[in-house]
């Protein structure tokens, strides 16, 4: 498995209510039913959202973070870079964007994201 | 307050008048007596005068004040303070009817008292001889009885002329003959009236000769010489039996007047007695008539009048049954030749009648009997259909309740299926989970893994494709779990309805059963009403045969009736002689034929 710095191989586009993200399939461990306690991935795009009861959980060893539903990409995609400036939104967990579908997925870092939606206030 | 309008206005003092003028008539005699026969001593004549007038005057208003009291009944009918009833008339003829007597007594009081009583004043206010005070004290013995008569006999007539105003004033006839009491004192008012008339004129001329005789013997003796003497007896002879004539004279005339009264007192009742019975023997009977009288003829009138009523009235009566006899036999043979006929005619008609209707009776009775009957049985088949509907009612309680058993397990099902398909939502939702995970393992191996993780998307869309299906089962549960519970419900309620349907029909078999006991009774009474009313029309027929049976003998007996038609024809007869007999009151009796002879 191949990274180079334009194109990805190995996604796992998530949903998180009306947002989307999507994470390299290399972060993911496994996919779990979400237990208790959990960080929801909605909580990043708007603090004091719920985690749905039969969402997904993507564990990262010992990171967990909860989305709404997932799906493998296994295409290739064009990572477009983000200015650096933006490289520090969401804790630093944003690596680019990808185009799949018509709509633009962030590319983020599941261990970078899930701290941060335990801590929210720090993407701010 | 005199009651001009009343015809018995003043008859109280018109009833008393002429016994005033009876004692001023005895009055008279008596003053002339005493004029002729007594010589008043010079002196003493004014007051003797003044005596006899004040005593007679005293006397008369004394006399008439007894008799105005006595006749006080008589005198207020007049007045008009008292009505003219029965009881009123009637006491005031009891006091005219004893007025002439009480005229009688107070006449014959007055002329003995009154003398006396002149006497004594005339004597005690003059100096008169012991001799002629008693000569003028007793000149009432003289002529107080004929007076006394006199009186009476004067008052008599009027008497009965007040009586008979009384019976226009509206005294029954019959009312004064029984109200008055009759005493039979004829005879010795005759004796006293024959011993007044004899011995009055006989004392007055016996004591007229011996005072005549008794003065002349006294101027003889105070005569001086034979010559004087002779003188005294010459004018004796000559001139002074003028006045002693005309003093017989005057008695002898009221003796004469007296006898004639008399006589009229007691002739005059016997002949319109006479004129009365000659009126019933000639049959003009009528209300009876008063006759006037006194005593014995008083009380024959009474015994005429009261014979002529109860003849008028036995009279009525036998007219009145000869009417209804006469009347009666008319009638019966009349119509007694056919009422027998007609009789049983009316009563054939009536019987035949009547069997026609104990015959619509009985008919009726049957319609009515059959009607009974189809009522029990239409009220039976009600019975039957209630029990039948009961039993529906009790069929469909166990359908629903088997339903509703049948829903209950069938949610129980669903509930299970429910599980199940929860169990293979779970099952499928784990198989999409792992489908994921391999999917990613697939791709994490890159292109070796690309066929992994192409089955594994397959295997993930297959469980997701579970899951969908199961999601839909599960409404589809939902909705049968929905639609089981409403069918629970639904059947607890028909069961509830079909419990009250039930008890309802239950009723309403137990008052039909009632309705079929009734009508069974109804069925049975009127079977034994048309048995009953079949027998008698049974009955009526038998009475019709036997009427017109009785017809027939009855018309056969015809001859029997005509010679019963015959005697009453024969009654009809001896009726109606009866009736013109009693209608000519028996003018043609033997009544007439005595009387006349």
């Amino acid at each position: 498995m191949t990274i180079s710095a334009e194109v990805i191989e190995g996604l796992v586009l998530c949903r998180v209510g009306v947002d989307r993200l999507a994470v390299q399939a290399q972060e993911v461990t496994a996919f779990e039913l979400p237990h208790p306690g959990a960080p929801y991935a909605g909580v990043g795009f708007e603090p004091g959202a719920l985690a749905p009861l039969d969402g997904k959980s993507l564990r990262h060893h010992h990171t967990s973070l909860v989305v709404d539903s997932v799906e493998v990409h296994a295409e290739r995609l064009k990572l477009l870079a983000v200015p650096p400036v933006l490289r520090l939104a969401w804790g630093g967990a944003l690596s680019g964007f990808v185009e799949t579908g018509g709509l633009l997925w962030p590319v983020l870092s599941l261990e970078r994201f899930a701290a941060h939606t335990v801590r929210p206030e720090a993407a701010s | 307050m005199t009651n001009a309008a009343s015809p018995l206005a003043g008859r109280h003092r018109w009833l008393t008048n002429l016994s005033t003028f009876a004692v001023l008539a005895g009055l008279f005699i008596a003053t002339a007596y005493t004029w002729v026969t007594i010589h008043l001593p010079e002196g003493t004549r004014l007051v003797f005068g003044v005596t006899l007038v004040v005593v007679i005057v005293v006397f008369n208003l004394t006399g008439d004040t007894i008799e105005q009291r006595r006749l006080s009944t008589l005198r207020s009918l007049g007045e008009g303070t008292l009505p003219p009833t029965t009881p009123n008339l009637l006491l005031a003829a009891n006091e005219v009817m004893r007025m002439p007597e009480v005229a009688f007594w107070l006449s014959l009081v007055f002329l003995l008292l009154g003398p006396l009583v002149v006497g004594f004043f005339w004597s005690a206010f003059s100096p008169v001889p012991p001799r002629v005070v008693l000569q003028v004290s007793f000149i009432g013995l003289i002529v107080a009885p004929l007076t006394a008569v006199l009186a009476l006999l004067v008052s008599v007539p009027r008497a009965r002329q007040v009586l008979r105003d009384l019976v226009a004033a509206g005294l029954p006839v019959t009312e004064l003959y029984a109200g008055i009491p009759v005493a039979f004192v004829l005879r010795r008012r005759l004796m006293v009236f024959a011993g007044v008339a004899v011995f009055t004129p006989l004392l007055l001329v016996g004591d007229l000769a011996l005072s005549r005789t008794r003065a002349l013997l006294d101027q003889l003796v105070a005569a001086p010489d034979a010559a004087a003497m002779q003188t005294l007896a010459d004018a004796q002879r000559s001139g002074g039996l003028v006045p002693l004539v005309g003093l017989v004279v005057l008695v002898v005339l009221a003796v004469s007047v007296s006898a004639w009264l008399f006589g009229s007192m007691v002739g005059g009742p016997l002949k319109e007695l006479a004129e009365e019975t000659e009126r019933l023997a000639r049959g003009e009977h009528g209300a009876p008539r008063f006759i006037a009288g006194e005593h014995e003829t008083f009380a024959a009138s009474g015994a005429i009048a009261s014979m002529e009523a109860q003849l008028v009235a036995l009279l009525g009566r036998l007219g009145h049954a000869a009417g209804q006899l006469s009347g009666a036999t008319g009638a019966l043979s009349g119509s007694r030749s056919n009422a027998r006929v007609q009789n049983l005619d009316t009563a054939s008609s009536t019987t035949g009648e009547l069997a026609r209707s104990a015959r619509e009776i009985a008919l009726n009775a049957q319609r009515v009997s059959e009607l009974a009957k189809e009522t029990f049985g239409a009220a039976r088949v009600g019975r039957d259909g209630a029990d039948g509907f009961m039993t529906a009612m009790v069929q469909v309680r166990e359908g629903n309740q088997a339903i509703a058993d049948s829903v209950v397990r069938l949610n129980k099902r669903v509930q299970q299926v429910g599980k199940i398909i929860e169990f293979i939502n779970g099952i499928a939702d784990k198989s999409d989970l792992l489908a994921l995970n391999a999917e990613l393992e697939g791709n994490k191996a890159g292109e070796v893994g690309r066929g992994f993780s192409l089955v594994a998307a397959e295997m993930r869309r297959l469980a997701e494709s579970v899951m969908q299906s199961t999601r839909e089962i599960g409404g589809l549960i939902d909705e049968i779990r929905d639609a089981t519970n409403a069918a629970v419900m639904a059947t607890e309620a028909g069961v509830k309805a079909t419990d009250a349907g039930g008890a309802l029909a239950q009723k309403v078999g137990e008052g039909l059963s009632r309705i079929v006991d009734y009508a069974n009774q109804s069925a049975d009474a009127m079977q034994s009403i048309s048995l009953a009313t079949s027998q008698q029309q049974a009955g009526t027929d038998q009475l019709v045969g036997a009427m017109a049976e009785i017809v027939k003998s009855t018309e056969a007996s015809g001859s029997a009736s005509r010679e019963m038609l015959s005697a009453h024809d024969q009654l009809i007869f001896l009726a109606r002689d009866l009736e013109q007999t009693v209608a000519s009151g028996g003018s043609d009796s033997g009544l007439h034929k005595r009387t006349t002879s």
